[in-house]
Formats: structure tokens, C-alpha cells, sequence
């Protein structure tokens, strides 16, 4: 890699990457992170010959094989085995590479059952699990993922790394990019920090990792009106975030968000939403207007969003919140880290005492019961809903 | 060195293989070798287009057979019929329009679906690299199974006019396939263009139709005057309506300078469409 840079596509002077000059080794695996629009996708993209960079050049030895979303290509009338047939071709293998594999494939994603009824009939999980798995069995030299573990059950998620940690175990190159950090830091030994386009630093996963929870922080203390680093087409900007009464709240209490915002005027079908990210900037719960059936239909020039949580669930401790709205199922504001929640100790279950901090990261409403000197089994309810 | 024995073999059969990533420069070459590495994707591109084109329609892929049927009885009630074109021709004029209603049913079905290719797969090209060169040229080989169809239809006619197909048959795969290369090349142009403008999604169909009208389709070349011959010739189609004819119904071929010259449009805007479109696919992603 060598002075890499590109324009960002019709925003004439905005860099999504400048000046990029590293080299990965051959067999060795590099984590890509950053916050939104620090130009990861954009790296992978390149690297991956999706896009041209605008100047400078990358040397790549080897057959690429990039993984930027699960499923790429799967034309829903097609039945599981055409999807493979295609989806595989459409990554670089030939019929007679798939032939070999198909079986593997299959069997990596569950499907067998299926494997001859259109995908159109699949469930998430199921297109999702077919996917991943064409494009785990394409063992190229070089892997690219970008951030598609999000989506898909735990159980294969711990899959998918397994899978990913035997390709870069078994002499491949592997660059990822992910929000996951915990994973970053199992499958990759060193790490890359992009920060606007440029590196902000390069070196042991841990030590990078450390450096750029330090800033998602740091960077949420940023009036979010001035925040640059955001994603969205602008029909709506966040100004402001208010967090209750000053920024603390306390363990069980109620939580108030509230949201300001500028727009122009208009009838529109909106989401709203936020992310409570933790200390190692991994998600906890994410709240969004279309999960809980709010409709937001309405837009002033200026106004104001509220996210109300009855009883805050979280431990005493620092989180960091994004936020985003989506106009019309298009992003109009997206800034990661945009505020911060402190969270105080706090009597959740209303007994005078308060929680235990040494374990997990939530409260959760629950019961105990005990039946002593009974032999039959505790009878358990079952709810459907 | 000791440790290349732990490397897997496929990958030191690729190390040697370093790619430069840069800027392309102002004439992108067509990477032959890729394309044929990547054959097996154009394959499944047709397959795909094939399988989803009749999917949940009533009637199927006999649309492909019903299609040129009711264009057929249209023209010969309206054009042989009422209008009473004569094909001095000893040839019933239902016979006669068919050959240039299956290469129309071509023209129409090829570029309509090459305009739209990068449109239909804008989330493929966003999201995977691959020969994009095979996103529009796989919708223009896709309907050459319509084609091969509608064949029915003349076999369907021969018999009910008892006659029989020319000879000169066995020549038909020749000009299908010049056809095809006139068709490609101005799907490529019409392509690369709708990678910026969606103007040519809604203008092809208004263009295939003044192009069959200006193509000996519905009338005989002698009927127009040979004054203006020059410029039937200059249309690349007309070389093609004709020798089809010839192929399948022995009628004469047409001019030798027409058909050189459809050969030499073919072969330029195929040419020119590749240069066109690998300059374009650089910007495709930003612009889709």
C-alpha cells in the first residue's frame, strides 16, 4: 500500500482516505477500526477493486476475497443450489471449485434440506447461514470481511470466527473490519485505527483497541452539531443530545434522551433511533422508534425527539450513545458516540439494595422461588408470546 | 525457507501473482483473461435471467412463442391486409414479415434488458467485484433462447403454407450473430450511458420502434425508392432482416456493400462500446 487516497464520490475536496501507506504480511491478520466515515469501508473497497483510489496504488499477491455483505447476489427465485452455483461464480470460483465444495458448503450452512426450494422461501437466518458459507469455502489468499457478523444467530456467529480464525490460522491474509471488538481482538493479532481517512495508528490489537475507545469517548463529548464524522444525506441534523437532568442517571431510574434537531419541514415516514454502546465500545441495547411502533410522521424546522426508558436497566458505569434518524428508509443523520451516559448507582428492584456490579452489564426484571422437600420436578411456565 | 512447506499450495500458485490497485488511465484494456476465468459467471448470469424471466407467469416461457405469434397476425391483417404491402416475393406475406419479427423480438428483449443491467444489478456491483462487462453483455445473449423459441413459430407456418425452409438455413447462425454483435455494441454505449442517465430505460422501447420502422420489416426494400437505398444500407439491421429472409425463406440476399458495411458498424460499435464502457466502469459504483 502506498499513499493511497480517494476522494469521497461529489464531495469534491473530502478526503475518505488520505496518505494511507502500510503493508500487511503475507499470513498475517489485520483489524481495520474506526468510527463511521473514517473510511474503512472505503480501504476494503479499494483493496477489494470495488473502487479505484483516486491517487497512489496498492500492490495485492494473490486471489482476493472480499465479503462486504452476506449474500451478495442471490436472486430469490433461484433455488439454494443455483444461489451457490451463482453466488460462487459471482466470487471468483469456478463450477468445477464448487462442485467439489458444494457439499461442504451445504453442510456448513444447514441447509440441506432446502437446498432445491428458491431462497425466496428461506428464512433470514437461513440466507444469511448460505451466504457466509459460500464465501468461507472460497479460500482465497486474501480475505476481506466487513462487518457481516452483525447479523446471523450467536451459535453461527461463533461459526463464522471460528471459520475465519482457521483461515487466518492456516497461512491467509485476513483483513476485517468490525464494530465487534472482542472478536477483532480474538481473530486478529494487530490492528489499524483510521481516524479521517488517515491512520491514526497502526500496532497490537490491544494497544489500538485502547486508543480508539479512548476517543469514541472523548469524541462524545463533542457538541454533536459540530461532529464532522457523521454518515446520512442531511435532511435531518442532529444538534443537540440531552441526557435527564445534567448527564447521570441512575441504575433503575427513569432515563430520559432527548434528541434536538434541524430539518425542513416536512410529512414523512421517520425511525429514530440510539445505540447504549459499553466500555469496549460493544453494542448493549439499541432502541429505535419502529421497535416499540411509535410513528413519527411529522418534521418542524427545528424540534426535538424523546426516548423515554422507564427503568434503566444498565450498571453503574460510562457509556457512550449513537444516535441516527432514517427519513423515507434513507439515513438522514448518523453520528456514532454522539453523547455520553453516566449511570449511578441506583436501587432497580426497589428493594434498597443495590445491584451487583461484578457481574454482566444489565438488570433485568426477575423472581426467585423455592419449594422445599417436594420430588416432582418445579412445574414451568411456557410463554408462547 | 522452512516454513513455505506449511503453506498451502494454492496459495504460493497465486503469490507469484502481484496486482497493481491505481487510477486507471485513459484506455482500459479488456482483461481477456479474467473474462475467461470468470466464464462460468456469465453462464449463471443467463441461467439466472432465463429462470426468473417466466417465473410466475401463468403462461411461461410459451410467451416466448406467443409473443411473436400476435405481432405476426397484427402485421399480416394490418400490413398484408388492409395496407396490402406486396413482398414481390412468391412468399405469403404472413411468411414473409416473420424472419424480421424474431430478429425485432431480439433487438427489443436484448437492449431493453442491457440498458437496465447495471440498474437491476446495482446491489451486485456496489458489493463484489467481478467482470462488469458481463452484467450487460449476459441480458444480451439471454433472449437468443426467445429466438431459438420463436423458430417454432416458423416451423408452425412452413407447414401450414406447406412449403419448406430454404437451404441457405444452415447460414443462419452467421447472421444471428452478427445481430448480436450490432445489438451488443449499442447495448454497451446504451449501458455505460445509464450508469449516469435513466433517460435510455424509458427511452428503448421509442428507439427499437423507429429502428424497426426504419428497418425492411413490415415492407420490402424494393418498395422504397432506390434513391434512398443508401440509406437503408447505412442501417446495420437492414443487412440482417434481409439475409435472414434469405437464410430461411432462399428470397435474395441483399447488396454486398449493405452487408459489409453492417459487418464493419457491428464490429466498431461493439469496439467502441467496449472502450466506452470500461472508461465508465471505474465511476460505475459512485454513480449507481
Amino acid at each position: 500500500m502506498h499513499r493511497l487516497a480517494r476522494r469521497r464520490p461529489g464531495s469534491g475536496h473530502i478526503w475518505a482516505l488520505r496518505d494511507l501507506t502500510f503493508d500487511v504480511p503475507r499470513g498475517s491478520s489485520l483489524a481495520i477500526v474506526g468510527s463511521n466515515g473514517a473510511g474503512k469501508s472505503t480501504l476494503l473497497k479499494i483493496l477489494a477493486r470495488i473502487t479505484e483510489p483516486t491517487t497512489g496504488y496498492a500492490d495485492v499477491a494473490g486471489r482476493v476475497g472480499a465479503l462486504i455483505e452476506v449474500g451478495t447476489g442471490f436472486s430469490p427465485e433461484l433455488t439454494g443450489r443455483e444461489n451457490v452455483y451463482l453466488n460462487g461464480t459471482l466470487l471468483g470460483m469456478s463450477r468445477r471449485d464448487i462442485d467439489s465444495r458444494l457439499d461442504e458448503i451445504v453442510a456448513f450452512a444447514g441447509v440441506e434440506q432446502h437446498l432445491d426450494k428458491p431462497v425466496k422461501w428461506y428464512s433470514s437466518g437461513m440466507y444469511i447461514r448460505l451466504g457466509f458459507a459460500v464465501a468461507a469455502h472460497l479460500e482465497p489468499d486474501i480475505l476481506i470481511v466487513d462487518e457481516v457478523l452483525s447479523v446471523g444467530d450467536l451459535a453461527f456467529q461463533q461459526k463464522c470466527l471460528g471459520r475465519m480464525g482457521e483461515l487466518a490460522g492456516g497461512g491467509r491474509t485476513v483483513l476485517f473490519v468490525s464494530h465487534n471488538l472482542a472478536a477483532v481482538s480474538a481473530i486478529c493479532p494487530t490492528a489499524m485505527y483510521l481516524k479521517a481517512g488517515e491512520i491514526a495508528l497502526q500496532g497490537p490489537t490491544r494497544e489500538v483497541i485502547g486508543r480508539y475507545v479512548d476517543d469514541a469517548r472523548s469524541s462524545a463529548r463533542v457538541e454533536v452539531g459540530e461532529r464532522m464524522d457523521r454518515e446520512g444525506n442531511g435532511r435531518l441534523r442532529f444538534s443537540h443530545i440531552r441526557v435527564g437532568t445534567g448527564s447521570s442517571m441512575s441504575t433503575g431510574g427513569v432515563c430520559e434522551v432527548a434528541l434536538d434537531y434541524a430539518s425542513s419541514p416536512a410529512s414523512a415516514s421517520v425511525r429514530v433511533g440510539l445505540t447504549v454502546y459499553g466500555a469496549l465500545v460493544e453494542p448493549i441495547v439499541h432502541c429505535s422508534s419502529d421497535q416499540t411502533g411509535d410513528a413519527i410522521t411529522e418534521l418542524g424546522s427545528t424540534g426535538s425527539f424523546k426516548c423515554t426508558i422507564p427503568r434503566l436497566p444498565l450498571l453503574p458505569g460510562h457509556y457512550t450513545i449513537s444516535i441516527f434518524c432514517e427519513i423515507d428508509g434513507e439515513i438522514a443523520d448518523w453520528v456514532e458516540h454522539a453523547g455520553v451516559l453516566e449511570v449511578v448507582e441506583g436501587d432497580y428492584f426497589g428493594t434498597g439494595r443495590l445491584p451487583s456490579q461484578a457481574y454482566g452489564m444489565v438488570c433485568i426484571d426477575h423472581s426467585w422461588t423455592s419449594e422445599p422437600n417436594v420430588l416432582a420436578p418445579i412445574e414451568l411456565r411456557r410463554s408462547a408470546s | 525457507m522452512k516454513s513455505q512447506a506449511l503453506v498451502p499450495r494454492s496459495i504460493s500458485a497465486h503469490a507469484n501473482s502481484v496486482r497493481r490497485i491505481q487510477p486507471s488511465r485513459w484506455i482500459v484494456p479488456v482483461d481477456v483473461a479474467e473474462l475467461w476465468r470468470y466464464r462460468d459467471l456469465a453462464w449463471f448470469f443467463v441461467l439466472r435471467d432465463l429462470k426468473t424471466r417466466y417465473r410466475q407467469t401463468y403462461l411461461g416461457a410459451s410467451w416466448a412463442v406467443l409473443r411473436p405469434v400476435m405481432t405476426i397476425v397484427v402485421f399480416s391483417l394490418i400490413f398484408g391486409g388492409l395496407a396490402n404491402i406486396t413482398t414481390d416475393a412468391n412468399v405469403p406475406y404472413a411468411l414473409w414479415v416473420t424472419p424480421a419479427v424474431l430478429l425485432f423480438g431480439y433487438v427489443s428483449s436484448a437492449l431493453t434488458g442491457m440498458t437496465a443491467s447495471l440498474i437491476t444489478n446495482s446491489q451486485l456491483i456496489t458489493k463484489v467485484y467481478f467482470p462488469r462487462l458481463y452484467v450487460p453483455i449476459s441480458p444480451g445473449l439471454t433472449p437468443i433462447a426467445d429466438f431459438i423459441l420463436g423458430l417454432l413459430v416458423l416451423l408452425g407456418l412452413f407447414a401450414y403454407f406447406h412449403r419448406a425452409p430454404s437451404w441457405h438455413i444452415i447460414f443462419l447462425p452467421a447472421f444471428l450473430l452478427l445481430a448480436v454483435l450490432i445489438v451488443t455494441g449499442v447495448g454497451l454505449w446504451l449501458s455505460a450511458y445509464t450508469a449516469r442517465y435513466r433517460d435510455m430505460v424509458v427511452g428503448v422501447p421509442f428507439l427499437v420502434q423507429v429502428w424497426q420502422y426504419a428497418t425492411p420489416v413490415i415492407y420490402p426494400v424494393s418498395l422504397v425508392p432506390q434513391r434512398y437505398h443508401w440509406l437503408l444500407d447505412l442501417n446495420p439491421l437492414t443487412a440482417v432482416a434481409t439475409g435472414f429472409r434469405w437464410c430461411l425463406l432462399g428470397l435474395p440476399i441483399g447488396s454486398p456493400l449493405g452487408l459489409a458495411t453492417s459487418v464493419c458498424i457491428g464490429v466498431g460499435a461493439t469496439a467502441s462500446g467496449l472502450f466506452v464502457f470500461r472508461r465508465t466502469e471505474r465511476l460505475m459504483v459512485d454513480m449507481l
